[in-house]
């Protein structure tokens, strides 16, 4: 009997050694092609180290206080920061935890949550390990059955969202974080005050404040980072406490307004600018954008709730009470929130179309994970819409393996072709120029 | 759940507010035997103005205990709830992140005190020469030392207006659409007293970090029949024989403050409604004001408009929340470039809050007033200097 | 006049189209064999050979296709989608509205939408799977012991067509042969065959009038059967282009006379 038990703790031991190398081997790849991608600017650094940190060392987030998982950018994250926690999101990107959880979600299920379901059921990532409280807003149905999944293993809270955004559903939401609130202060044992709320407000609006400062950069000129970078910054946020991470957006900012001054662009082409857009896109699962870039194109935009969208709303506050800051974060979380879990979400098309004014788009690529239905729904009025305006739109579907790279390129491919061929070639204007 | 519970407490502070009144009726302050309009500044600055301030301070005291009780009443009812109990009562020592200062709205307060001080000792001071300028405000006439007329008496008195000589019916109009053509409804932010009393009110909570009452559509649909109700008042009162400045709230306040005794009658109980209502919801009276509401009907003509750059909105109705009046359509529209709403005072309020660079601007004549700015929401977190 | 050399490396096999003046003057196609670069230099010296051209009247070679970026001899390389949408601009026949353009070729098919300039709008493709591609028919011809050239003709001659169920080429072979066991007639089998195919295309497509006409190009347009089945699936016209399987080297010559 203490045979068959040892040669089973052996047989564990082997699969775990065998998908933690998959798993890093992976994750180091694709840091790597990051890494060599050119036009970096200075600063990047703390963000590749914290990937590498969680993904290729496997460790987790070595916080002193305790960890509180979200799966979704609504649940905010002053409330977690307010609780003397720190938050990490937990959404996946991760190719050998899918292939672990293929056989665990449905196969119709979305990628994401299969790669949630595979981490937790291998037990070996840190970063899921840690967490005292797992916050799971239930925007999908495949977020609602991953939360039931989930509950088996570990403290998990759902939060309902409205499905539409009127007065009294903000008021319901408000209830929501209320009790998310309290939960949170039973599980860390500390007090969400005033005090600590208006202190987490400072440190996430400090965090806000970088990113806009890194939006209004970019704005100014779409050729001065890498979307690639760009993206591999806002998912580095996840993983890092807001301060950390504000100070290391602060360098990058600094590098890209001396960059700007001195005219050293990422490239002296002039690159189709994509906006890339849908279902989110998590390290390590960067084809797409590194496929894009590698084709010839720079994404300038990014409508992706993994990017920039989970940080760029300011909550404002309106009435100085506790209630009021309440309500103003949860005014921030669902009004200007353009996820397709809405049920009208007109307001998305107009977020595009602000992007494409502000980062001077030539066309949009429409990312869909297989299974992801919210966002599929949204391709056929998104792509007449833009239409009308006469930028083109097609519709990438991805899965998270690496057997349809080749489909994809050629796809991207093709459209990158459409675009330079729209465009008349240009005489260059300035006459100064980086060699 | 939380809407019941405000239903349960509007009803309580009237019933706190019934038995003030009831004390307020039996205080002699309601009905003098003599009116005594005789003041100068040398009755100001000597003791017995403080006993003409009496009836003054018995109101302001009365709405203090007024909120004191209302918010321990508040209190009381949440402590069923849970998780609401939880975080009521504790201590709140900090401050919450601020914007910094912004010249638009520093000049709205200097405009808002200067004309304030000018409308209830102006005439004491520098004498009565624009006493035939008729300004639509709520600041009582009756205050016979103001430095202009105010149109309100006349028009609630349209009986006595059209008794006067043609000539003076004919500056009475020239003037009060003058000033509604040219400024609209910006009187009601930049110059009305009643709009600073309210203002001081709102301020005071937002100090003592009280919980108002938020922006709720529903709340907005009940004030509108209460308006209504009030402009019928308003204007018809004088045919049946009554006098609306026996319930206008602005007679408890400038005649007082001049030095005047004036017989407040049931006005003395609706400001001590506006003060209490003003304290927790944002320019509550505003919202019923029939003077407000006539300046409103010509905002298709006034100079002063709000202005949407409908690409650059998030639809992330701060907007909204922040707005005094209620106005949903700035947060909603999503093609027309003007915004401008019957309601809207020109408080800047939205502006100050729109977090998107240039979405929101209050304009006059064309010209860029205010414009929101991603920078100034930021700028209570910029970062330490090191 | 200058002359422009268009190479379409495909698995199978190389096309390659000369055109000068804005005509096609000559087109070639020989078997990729295992040296792409090495055969398509061979087309290339063939066409100007055949035709009196000196190699210093060549002004521009592009290149699509698969195997597109080994081609060394050329001076630049597109991809098929811009290619095939240049293409049809010089096969299409006079009347066709732009449009739509189903490309059937031997690993795979796709949908162009192009606007009224013959500018690419948008495109899918189906490179995952073989049905609807001309391995397909391939496989289905040597089934029924004849080629696949003459299986368009046969079709036409059927009396009954039968109904393929099978979703998948493997499977569909298996059905082909219990049908031929079961004394089919081969042509009503064939006939099935091209309504299956053309089903599986047409689902991949947005069909409406207003997008413009139709137009089959690549390989699959030889196939006079393939063309009554799509007309008959989708009930109404389909145009098919002149020289269709050289539509993507045509547009590459024609891409490279705006290049050379």
């Amino acid at each position: 009997m203490r045979i068959m038990i040892t040669r089973e703790q052996e047989r564990k031991a082997r699969q775990d050694k065998r998908f933690i190398s998959k798993e890093t081997q992976t994750a180091a790849k694709y840091l790597r092609s990051i890494d060599e991608l050119s036009g970096a600017p200075d600063g990047m650094k703390p963000f590749l180290d914290t990937l590498n940190r969680i993904y290729v060392e496997m460790q987790g987030l070595n916080a002193t206080q305790k960890t509180i998982g979200t799966y979704c950018v609504i649940a905010p994250q002053e409330l977690i920061y307010a609780a003397g926690a720190v938050p990490v999101k937990l959404c996946s990107g991760n190719y050998t935890a899918f292939f672990v959880g293929d056989d665990i979600a449905p196969r119709d299920a979305c990628p994401l949550v299969k790669a949630v379901a595979g981490f937790k059921n291998t037990g070996l990532m840190p970063v899921y390990e840690d967490c005292s409280l797992m916050i799971v807003p239930v925007t999908c149905d495949c977020k609602k059955k991953i939360a039931g999944m989930l509950s088996e293993q570990c403290e998990v809270m759902t939060m309902h969202i409205p499905t539409s955004k009127g007065d009294d559903e903000i008021d319901e939401f408000v209830s929501q974080l209320y009790d998310m609130a309290a939960r949170l202060e039973d599980i860390t044992g500390n007090q969400v005050t005033y005090d600590s709320l208006a202190e987490a407000f400072r440190i996430t609006g400090r965090a806000q404040y970088e990113l806009s400062e890194f939006i209004r950069l970019k704005k100014g000129n779409p050729y001065l980072i890498r979307g690639t970078h760009a993206m591999t910054i806002m998912n580095a946020a996840a993983y890092m406490p807001a301060e950390q991470w504000a100070d290391a957006l602060h360098s990058v900012n600094d590098s890209l307004k001396n960059k700007e001054k001195s005219g050293r662009l990422v490239t002296n082409k002039k690159l189709p600018r994509i906006l890339l857009t849908g279902s989110p896109i998590v390290f390590p699962n960067m084809k797409i954008p590194l496929l894009i870039e590698e084709m010839g194109g720079i994404v300038a935009g990014d409508e992706t709730c993994m990017g920039e969208r989970g940080l760029y709303d300011p909550p404002v506050i309106t009435d100085d009470s506790f209630d009021g800051m309440m309500r103003a974060l949860a005014n921030r979380s669902l009004r200007p929130c353009p996820c397709p879990t809405f049920a009208d979400n007109s307001q998305r098309i107009y977020r595009l179309k602000q992007l494409i004014k502000d980062n001077d788009i030539q066309g949009v690529i429409y990312h869909v994970l297989r299974g992801c239905l919210v966002y599929d729904f949204e391709y056929k009025r998104i792509e007449e819409e833009l239409g009308q305006l006469g930028i083109p739109v097609i519709r990438l579907e991805s899965d998270y393996n690496e057997e349809d790279v080749e489909q994809l390129r050629i796809r991207i491919e093709a459209f990158i072709e459409l675009i330079k061929l729209k465009q008349e070639p240009e005489k260059r204007k300035t006459g100064r120029r980086y060699l | 759940m939380k809407i019941k519970k405000k239903i349960i407490i509007a009803a309580l502070s009237c019933a706190v507010l019934g038995t003030i009144a009831y004390f307020a009726y039996v205080f002699p302050f309601y009905e003098f035997e003599q009116n005594d309009y005789d003041t100068s500044l040398d009755k100001i600055l000597s003791l017995d103005y403080l006993k003409t301030l009496a009836p003054l301070f018995i109101i302001i005291g009365l709405s203090a205990i007024g909120i004191v009780t209302t918010v321990c009443l508040r209190k009381q009812m949440l402590k069923k709830d849970k998780t609401y109990s939880r975080f009521a009562g504790r201590e709140k020592s900090g401050n919450a992140p601020k914007q910094k200062p912004v010249p638009f709205m520093v000049i709205r307060w200097i405009m808002m005190i200067g004309f304030g001080f000018m409308m209830i000792w102006g005439g004491l001071i520098f004498g009565l020469k624009m006493s035939s300028v008729s300004i639509p405000i709520l600041s009582c006439p009756w205050n016979t030392e103001q430095m202009t007329e105010s149109s309100c008496y006349y028009l609630s008195h349209l009986n006595e207006l059209f008794e006067l000589p043609i000539k003076s019916i004919l500056l009475f109009f020239g003037s009060t659409l003058l000033f509604i053509v040219l400024l609209g409804r910006t009187i009601c932010g930049f110059l009305c007293p009643m709009g600073l009393i309210q203002d001081i009110m709102d301020k005071i909570r937002q100090k003592t970090k009280t919980e108002g009452i938020s922006a709720n559509e529903k709340l907005y649909s009940t004030l509108t029949p209460i308006k209504w109700a009030m402009l019928l008042i308003f204007i018809g009162l004088c045919f049946v024989g009554g006098n609306f400045c026996n319930f206008c709230p602005a007679v408890a306040v400038s005649p007082i403050l001049a030095g005047m005794s004036t017989s407040l009658y049931v006005s003395g109980f609706l400001m001590i409604f506006v003060l209490i209502g003003g304290f927790f919801k944002r320019r509550l009276f505003c919202n019923i004001c029939p003077l407000g509401y006539l300046i409103g009907l010509f905002h298709k003509i006034s100079l002063f408009r709000i202005q949407k750059d409908c690409t650059a909105c998030t639809e992330c109705g701060a907007c909204y929340e922040a707005c005094p009046m209620g106005i949903k359509q700035i947060y909603t529209e999503r093609n027309k470039t003007n915004v401008t709403d019957s309601n809207c005072i020109m408080c800047g309020e939205c502006v100050k809050c729109c977090p998107e660079d240039k979405a929101l601007s209050l304009t006059c004549a064309g010209i860029n007033l205010y414009t929101s700015s991603r920078k100034d929401i930021m700028s209570g977190y910029t970062p330490k200097k090191k | 006049m200058k002359y422009y050399i268009g190479l379409d490396g495909g698995s199978t096999y190389l096309k390659a189209a000369l055109i000068g003046g804005g005509k096609v003057i000559d087109t070639m196609v020989r078997n990729t064999g295992i040296d792409n670069d090495g055969t398509a230099r061979k087309l290339a010296r063939e066409l100007c050979d055949n035709n009196g051209i000196s190699t210093s009247d060549i002004g521009y070679i592009m290149a699509t296709g698969y195997s597109r970026k080994v081609l060394e001899v050329a001076d630049d390389d597109i991809s098929e989608i811009t290619a095939h949408a240049y293409g049809v601009r010089l096969t299409a026949p006079k009347d066709y509205r732009p449009g739509m353009i189903i490309d059937i070729g031997g690993q795979d098919s796709k949908i162009i939408y192009l606007d009224s300039n013959y500018a690419v709008k948008n495109f899918s493709m189906n490179d995952k799977c073989a049905a609807g591609t001309g391995k397909f028919m391939e496989v289905i011809a040597q089934i029924l012991e004849t080629t696949i050239d003459n299986v368009g003709s046969l079709s036409l001659e059927a009396k009954n067509p039968c109904d393929i169920n099978s979703t998948c080429v493997v499977f569909a072979q298996s059905e082909v042969i219990s049908l031929v066991a079961r004394k089919y007639d081969r042509r009503d089998i064939l006939a099935g065959m091209h309504i299956s195919m053309a089903r599986r295309i047409v689902k991949m497509m947005k069909k409406s009038e207003k997008d413009g006409d139709i137009l089959m190009t690549g390989g699959g347009a030889l196939n006079i059967g393939l063309h009554k089945a799509f007309e008959e699936e989708l009930m109404r016209d389909v145009y098919v282009a002149s020289y269709p399987q050289f539509n993507g080297a045509i547009g590459a010559a024609l891409i490279a006379s705006e290049r050379g």
